[in-house]
């Protein structure tokens, strides 16, 4: 039996991994470059991935290397797609429990390279740290300044808070 | 508002190196990231009850209050708005067209989120209709969960896009408020409407304006639905899900519900797409409506069991799946089964509820025709041999007669529920017994999916430490 056909990507920090094309292929964009350039010993540059994060993402495209790719043309507002969108598996759960600074670097990852169910992976787990939080709990979360002067904070709930009956 | 910044944060210092750098900071995440994972937080609180739809608004707020570039964000992403409130204070009017303009052309879905009477209701109402008059061709939904004359007034609009009404009295713990809360009447003009919830004796008109009719959910009904009928009678051909009456609360229970009456009945006489029936706390003696209206399609039924259902012959209904029997009265539910299931033969989930607390069926009786014992020895039919799936709720059944119907109606039976039953007999209640009961019960569980067992089991030795004190006490007074 003939072993599987491999590629070789490059990181931007001049890390060379090689991997299954089956495992490659899981990121639209290698896959799109691997068909225009054709079968190439040539490592595959990705400027902007660094090895740590390449290496967190290809342990992703491994483990779920068999699985149905996302059709190109499916429709987002579709309740279904966007149900499957924001359920996370309990491997992705584990494999998404990083700190924030590999979280961002992965979600960036995964948009650059095209693989759309781990960006949905990286976006849900975002939306999960927000959820629930006030403003201020946010604001402490990502580490974000406030800009708003008083009145301006006053002004934003004006228009947008809603009287509730209690 | 003043000239905005762009969005910064502070650097993060690392210890022991030299170069200041700063890490990957969620300010990093294109515009576009962001507005994903905005998007996300927003569609994961699925619509519905009125304190989700309060909760959505509130994640909304939180996220403009964060810093300016989330503000400026979260304020163009249109889908995020299309959820508009009107609330009673006095800028719920402008609030509300705020909203409808943040969606662009997105549909809008309303809630009115007002559940106060008086002066309050006229903003409310105010600002409801100002909506619906700016905005008619767009409002997708409208839920109502507390009414007055005054946002009722409001509905005398053509609305061409709506696709779902929801009109239920919700008290703000989101309870539904007692049936003597009298909405008012709704005139519905809306041709593409698909959903329908109502609630007490709400008066619609406009009867024959729904041709799309989809689902129909009426709680609470009283008897003299006109429209009703003439509704059924309209969407012969699309109706897929009719609710009638309410199995949540005894409150509805007591209502008298008419929807029998057979002078209407002739007005719809097929629900050729029908699929699920659900008639609960009703009072309709003889079934008219399964005996009557032809339900090619119905694949699930919901039906409450009144003593004078307990000998009646329906016709044969071979496309349901799944029966669901309750009963909070004392009837014999034995003969109710005997009569219902012949003409329930595909039937592969069964689930009975009691709720009167009045059965006793410590010899196992009530599951006498799922066992078939008079028929089966004989060489005669099973009945419903298709069944997979047998939920007694509130229904004690020993376990020998369990394991019965496992050994009859094995490979196909693959799951047992028995909660809130008394599964036992009297036998556990003595030591000698309760080892062999125990063997069955393991037996059982080797076999099918047990639920609502293993809780009893848990509780048994205080319920036996309890019978064993009662059992003294009794003694002590009878000495």
């Amino acid at each position: 039996m003939s072993a599987a056909p491999q590629v070789t990507l490059e990181s931007s920090d001049g890390e060379k991994f090689k991997v299954d094309k089956e495992v490659a292929e899981r990121s639209v964009l290698i896959k799109n470059m691997i068909e225009d350039v054709g079968e190439s010993d040539n490592p595959i540059p990705l400027p902007n991935v660094n090895a740590s994060v390449l290496k967190k993402v290809l342990e992703y495209c491994e483990h779920h290397r068999g699985d149905p790719l996302p059709a190109a043309d499916a429709d987002p507002s579709n309740d279904d797609n966007r149900k499957r969108a924001t359920e996370i598996s309990d491997w992705d759960q584990k494999f998404i429990q990083v700190d924030q600074e590999m979280l961002f670097e992965i979600i960036l990852a995964a948009n650059y390279m095209d693989i759309k169910p781990l960006l949905d992976v990286g976006c849900k787990t975002v939306a999960n740290m927000i959820k629930g939080k006030t403003p201020e709990e946010i604001r402490k979360l990502f580490n974000i300044v406030n800009d708003f002067t008083p009145e301006e904070e006053a002004q934003i709930k004006k228009e947008n808070e809603w009287a509730e009956d209690r | 508002m003043q000239p905005h910044l762009p969005g910064y944060y502070i650097p993060l210092f690392c210890p022991g190196e030299d170069l200041v750098r700063s890490m990957t900071h969620v300010h990093d995440l294109p515009t576009e990231l962001l507005s994903l994972i905005f998007s996300t937080i927003h569609d994961d609180i699925e619509n519905g009850a009125i304190n989700l739809l309060v909760r959505k608004s509130h994640e909304l707020l939180h996220l403009l209050l964060v810093c300016r570039r989330w503000n400026d964000l979260a304020s163009q992403i249109s889908s995020l708005w299309t959820t508009v409130y009107v609330a009673h204070d006095s800028e719920a009017s402008i609030r509300a067209q705020i909203y409808a303009q943040r969606a662009g052309y997105h549909e809008i879905d309303v809630v009115v989120t007002s559940m106060t009477e008086g002066t309050f209701a006229v903003n409310c109402g105010v600002a409801f209709q100002s909506l619906l008059h700016k905005h008619f061709h767009r409002v997708r939904s409208i839920t109502i969960p507390f009414s007055s004359f005054h946002v009722c007034q409001a509905l005398y609009t053509l609305l061409p896009n709506l696709i779902s009404f929801n009109y239920i009295p919700i008290s703000p713990d989101d309870k539904r408020l007692s049936a003597n809360s009298r909405p008012g009447d709704v005139n519905l003009d809306a041709p593409k409407l698909q959903t329908l919830v109502l609630y007490g004796d709400t008066v619609v008109f406009d009867k024959d304006a729904w041709p799309s009719l989809r689902s129909l959910e009426y709680l609470c009904c009283s008897g003299n639905e006109e429209w009703l009928w003439g509704t059924l009678g309209a969407s012969q051909s699309t109706l897929q899900t009719l609710v009638l009456g309410n199995p949540g609360t005894d409150l509805v229970m007591s209502q008298v519900y008419s929807f029998y009456q057979p002078a209407r009945v002739v007005t719809c006489t097929t629900l050729s797409s029908l699929t699920s029936l659900q008639i609960m706390g009703g009072d309709d003696p003889d079934w008219t409506t399964l005996r009557f209206v032809d339900m090619p399609a119905l694949t699930s039924l919901t039906i409450e069991l009144q003593p004078s259902h307990e000998e009646t012959l329906l016709p044969t209904f071979e496309s349901l799946r799944s029966l669901r029997l309750v009963t909070s009265t004392a009837i014999d539910i034995q003969v109710a089964l005997e009569y219902l299931l012949p003409s329930m033969p595909n039937i592969t989930s069964l689930t009975v509820t009691d709720r009167s607390g009045t059965h006793d069926s410590r010899e196992g009786h009530l599951i006498g025709p799922l066992l078939d014992e008079a028929q089966v020895p004989s060489g005669g039919p099973l009945l419903c041999r298709s069944l997979e799936e047998i939920n007694l709720l509130g229904i004690s059944t020993p376990t020998a007669k369990l394991k019965k119907l496992v050994e009859l109606r094995q490979p196909q039976l693959r799951k047992i529920g028995v909660d809130g039953g008394l599964w036992a007999e009297d036998s556990w209640f003595r030591d000698e017994n309760r080892a062999q009961d125990q063997a069955l019960l393991e037996w059982l569980d080797e076999r099918v999916e047990l639920s609502g067992l293993r809780g009893w089991w848990e509780e048994l030795p205080e319920l036996l430490a309890f019978a064993r004190r009662f059992n003294e006490e009794l003694n002590i007074l009878g000495g």
